[in-house]
């Protein structure tokens, strides 16, 4: 069953100089899978993504999340679509500085009226299986960037949302932390089912999808799907990101054995 | 943790942000509070303890009147101070929103926030109130004059009327705030943060304008001091308004032109220039309504502190009237003679020093009221003044009798060619040869006083044929103090009802003026002090919405390379600005208010002014050095 469709999808950005954004994208994700959205800087894949996410405005063409388009919900029933159907994981972490580890993470639940037993033993659920439970008491300025990260998508997935968007959630980790949280990203799409569309440039993050999808000047470019092994998944994601361009220089093409 | 616990955390752990907020409603609360325990003073109902019912009754009007503009006033303060909290919060109210916060879940955050703010502020404000509130009430007896001085008294009803008017205002904010919030969409909330600001533009046409809106604003008050146009406040208005409307083009466009040309020439490249001119040029068009609110509403404090003092000060008095006492004795001239020796010996009896002589102002059919001239060099001499001559008969000298007599004269001169005096069958022409003009016979002759010679004032009269009334004008040097004395001589006088005599004492009139300006300085200074505050409480929230953007351009050209010392000098030029040049324009727009004053009274207003400038500047300066150590080492810490 598809979760996410995409239709037709347009976006320009009014201004001195208009920009088109997106150009006529379609997109169809099905429940449980895991997708990765990747291109150039200034492709569009984070305009895409917000445009997912009803963080902002698509000009033309429709956007249906387990059948509802957010776009025509109020202001209200979209705040509670929000709350219980997505979750969110950005590059910055978007963390509450006034908040604690724990504080930052049971937020949804707070926002959404869920008994304060409850909510205790879902945030221990979630610490337990994201290696957090140590830190749960700590200010979000006493962790380091891998452990705020795994914080935040402690946050976006206590709420068991169907869909989940990450924002280049590797982006400001460096190695070893960014595989430790595509792993959690991983087996919790493996081992719960959550949808997951991931916006990424880094290969590596990449080959941890189902499926990758290519975008260049905002128009779909390519997608390709993981077969039997990561690593040669990775190697075609390489191939196909220098054969787009731009990075020529940092990868040599290497044939597939 | 529950959603009230939520909001509740959110206030304590970001305690840096909430301060600024805090402390200012916590501030007009204070003042507020003490407006209301003055208002409610028992020894301020209906009767002033010392003095006459008007003054009470028009200093009540004052304090309710100022009561109702520091309530209003506050509102608007408030609601700026919680608009600059908010700005600074819209990145978290963009990641609340993401994470599925319904309008009404902000709205009671907000809510509950304010509230809790607006509680705290208000028990912190009574509280520091009551505290101060003896020294206050000794104060402000000191200031209003009433020598037994105020009782210390629990003012239960002050802190009711505080604790209801500022908790509907509290609400009324927190409701508010949540309209405030607004609508912007997620994207923009989220992005708020590091979203590039477009370069400022400024038109030259605009700034040229601004000048001249300056100089016509002035030009058209100066008009309105010298040539004493009184009636027509239409034009101190259009001044007023005009040179309003140019401080907020000066500072929105000339600013921003000057800068952005300072940037075409050599002097931009050199050392640290390049960060502060183009750092100065963004700043000044964020911050050209800040500068601008804060140099007229400074303006409007120091002018009006300005003018209350001016109001207050001795020489007001004295210019209308410069004796000490004024005793016009009745028809009955011996028992005057007497009673000016009853006078003379208790000011004696008093420990007094003083000097009395007579005045015998007779008037003529042509208007003019004549005195001899060896009465006028007498009391010349008394008052310090030097003798006027007269070179016979037929001349004589002009001089006024009162503050807006002497105005005309001042400007009018003395009218030429012979003029008729006559009294009764009697009749001379002399013409006058000069102008003393200097108040030496006070509150007589209202076509003015002719000064003649002894011998045509004998002729004149002998055609006098009603009563001849004397005044005896007495000097004493130290009058401000001769209060009580005064007092005793008043009842006696006054009161015995015998010869139709009468006494004025200056030292009364002056205290009965004090205790009006009293008043009207207490209120004025502390509606000075709300507007100071409210100022000085705009540039730190200012300081305080760039801080971060400062941390991170700084951090970015620390790496670049730039020292403490450079830092520290960069930040202390662009702190400067912020602080002194509003500062200097409100001190340029009450220089000329106070040039405009100084020519409607005749004392010199200079000492005032001064005292007034320097005080605030040296409030300003404290202000200045402290945010800008707190700044530079905060910026410090956080590169480092």
């Amino acid at each position: 069953m598809d979760l996410l469709t995409v239709r037709s999808l347009g976006k320009i950005y009014t201004g001195a100089v208009s920009y088109e954004a997106l150009v006529n994208i379609d997109l169809t994700v099905g429940e449980g899978e895991f997708v990765g959205i990747m291109g150039p800087s200034g492709s569009g894949k984070t305009t895409l993504l917000n445009m997912v996410s009803t963080i902002d405005r698509p000009t033309s063409g429709e956007v249906r999340i387990a059948g509802e388009d957010p776009y025509k919900l109020t202001y209200d029933q979209l705040a509670l679509f929000r709350r219980r159907e997505l979750g969110f994981v950005f590059q910055a972490y978007n963390l509450l500085q006034t908040l604690s580890v724990k504080e930052n993470i049971v937020l949804p639940l707070v926002l959404d009226g869920i008994s304060v037993g409850e909510m205790n033993r879902r945030a221990e659920e979630i610490a337990e299986k994201l290696g957090i439970a140590p830190i749960m008491d700590k200010r979000t300025y006493e962790i380091s960037g891998g452990q705020a990260q795994r914080t935040a998508i402690a946050r976006a997935l206590i709420h068991r949302p169907k869909l989940v968007l990450a924002d280049e959630p590797t982006g400001n980790l460096d190695s070893r932390a960014a595989r430790d949280v595509m792993e959690i990203l991983e087996k919790r799409n493996d081992e719960d089912r959550t949808t997951m569309l991931l916006v990424t440039h880094d290969p590596a993050a990449a080959s941890y999808c189902n499926r990758v999808i290519f975008i260049k000047d905002g128009r779909l470019y390519n997608e390709i799907h993981c077969g039997d092994s990561r690593a040669a998944f990775y190697q075609r994601i390489i191939d196909l990101l220098s054969m787009m361009g731009g990075m020529d220089h940092e990868f040599s093409p290497v044939r597939r054995s | 943790m529950n959603f009230r616990q939520f909001a509740v955390h959110n206030v304590l752990r970001n305690k840096r942000i909430y301060m600024a907020h805090f402390l200012s409603s916590a501030f007009s609360v204070m003042i507020f509070f003490t407006y209301a325990l003055l208002l409610f003073h028992p020894d301020l109902q209906g009767e002033l303890v010392s003095s006459s019912g008007t003054l009470s009754r028009l200093g009540t009007i004052g304090m309710q009147v100022s009561e109702v503009i520091i309530f209003v006033f506050s509102f608007f303060f408030l609601l700026y101070s919680v608009g600059a909290f908010l700005k600074l919060r819209k990145k978290e109210f963009g990641i609340l929103i993401l994470l599925g916060m319904s309008r009404n879940q902000l709205n009671r955050m907000l809510f509950v926030e304010n509230a809790w703010i607006g509680f705290a502020a208000l028990a912190f404000g009574i509280g520091i109130g009551l505290i101060f509130s003896k020294l206050i009430l000794l104060a402000s007896a000191r200031l209003l004059s009433i020598q037994e001085g105020l009782r210390f008294y629990v003012p239960l009803k002050a802190v009711l009327l505080t604790a209801i008017a500022f908790g509907v205002l509290f609400l009324l904010i927190a409701s508010l705030t949540s309209i405030m919030a607004g609508k912007e969409r997620v994207a923009e909330l989220i992005r708020s943060e590091d979203k590039p600001k477009p370069e400022p533009a400024a038109s030259a046409g605009l700034s040229v304008l601004a000048v001249l809106l300056l100089v016509a604003g002035y030009v058209i008050v100066f008009d309105f001091a010298i040539n004493r146009r009184h009636t027509s406040f239409q034009q101190l208005l259009g001044g007023v308004v005009l040179a309003i409307a140019g401080t907020y083009l000066l500072f929105t466009q000339t600013s921003v032109y000057l800068l952005r040309a300072l940037r075409g020439s050599k002097l931009f490249l050199r050392r640290t220039n390049l960060l502060t001119i183009s750092e100065l040029t963004y700043r000044m068009k964020d911050n050209a309504a800040t500068f601008f609110i804060v140099a007229v509403v400074s303006a409007v404090a120091f002018t009006g502190i300005g003018t209350t003092l001016a109001l207050g000060d001795p020489g007001l008095a004295s210019m209308v009237n410069p004796y000490a006492y004024s005793y016009s004795a009745g028809e009955d001239q011996s028992f005057g003679a007497q009673q000016v020796k009853k006078i003379g010996d208790e000011l004696t009896a008093a420990g007094y020093s003083y000097k009395a002589h007579a005045m015998l102002p007779l008037s003529t059919e042509g208007g003019y009221t004549v005195v001899r001239l060896s009465e006028y060099n007498q009391l010349a001499a008394d008052l310090g003044y030097r003798a006027e001559t007269l070179g016979g008969d037929d001349e004589m000298f002009l001089t006024p009798s009162y503050v807006w007599q002497k105005e005309d004269m001042d400007q009018a001169g003395y009218p030429p060619g012979p003029v008729e005096l006559i009294i009764g069958n009697q009749k001379a022409s002399p013409h006058f040869v000069k102008y003393a003009p200097r108040i030496v016979l006070p509150d007589i002759g209202y076509a003015g006083t002719a000064v003649i010679t002894d011998r045509l004032f004998d002729k004149l009269k002998q055609g006098y044929a009603d009563p001849l009334y004397k005044t005896y004008l007495f000097t004493v040097p130290d009058w401000h103090k001769a209060v009580g004395v005064s007092r005793e001589l008043m009842e006696s006088i006054n009161n015995d009802g015998q010869n139709g005599d009468y006494l004025r004492s200056l030292s009364l009139e002056w205290l009965s003026s004090k205790q009006k300006n009293g008043i009207l300085f207490i209120v004025s200074g502390l509606v000075g002090i709300v507007f100071f505050t409210f100022a000085a409480s705009t540039i730190y929230f200012r300081l305080y919405a760039d801080m971060d953007r400062d941390e991170k351009q700084y951090g970015m050209i620390a790496k670049v390379g730039l020292s403490g010392k450079e830092l520290s000098r960069i930040m202390t030029r662009q702190l400067f600005l912020m602080f002194f040049v509003p500062l200097a324009m409100a001190f340029v727009h009450s220089t000329v208010a106070f040039v405009a004053l100084q020519r409607l009274v005749g004392y010199s207003i200079l000492a005032n002014s001064l005292k007034i400038f320097g005080a605030f500047a040296a409030i300003q300066l404290a202000y200045f050095l402290v945010a800008r150590w707190r700044t530079v080492e905060h910026l410090k810490r956080k590169i480092s």
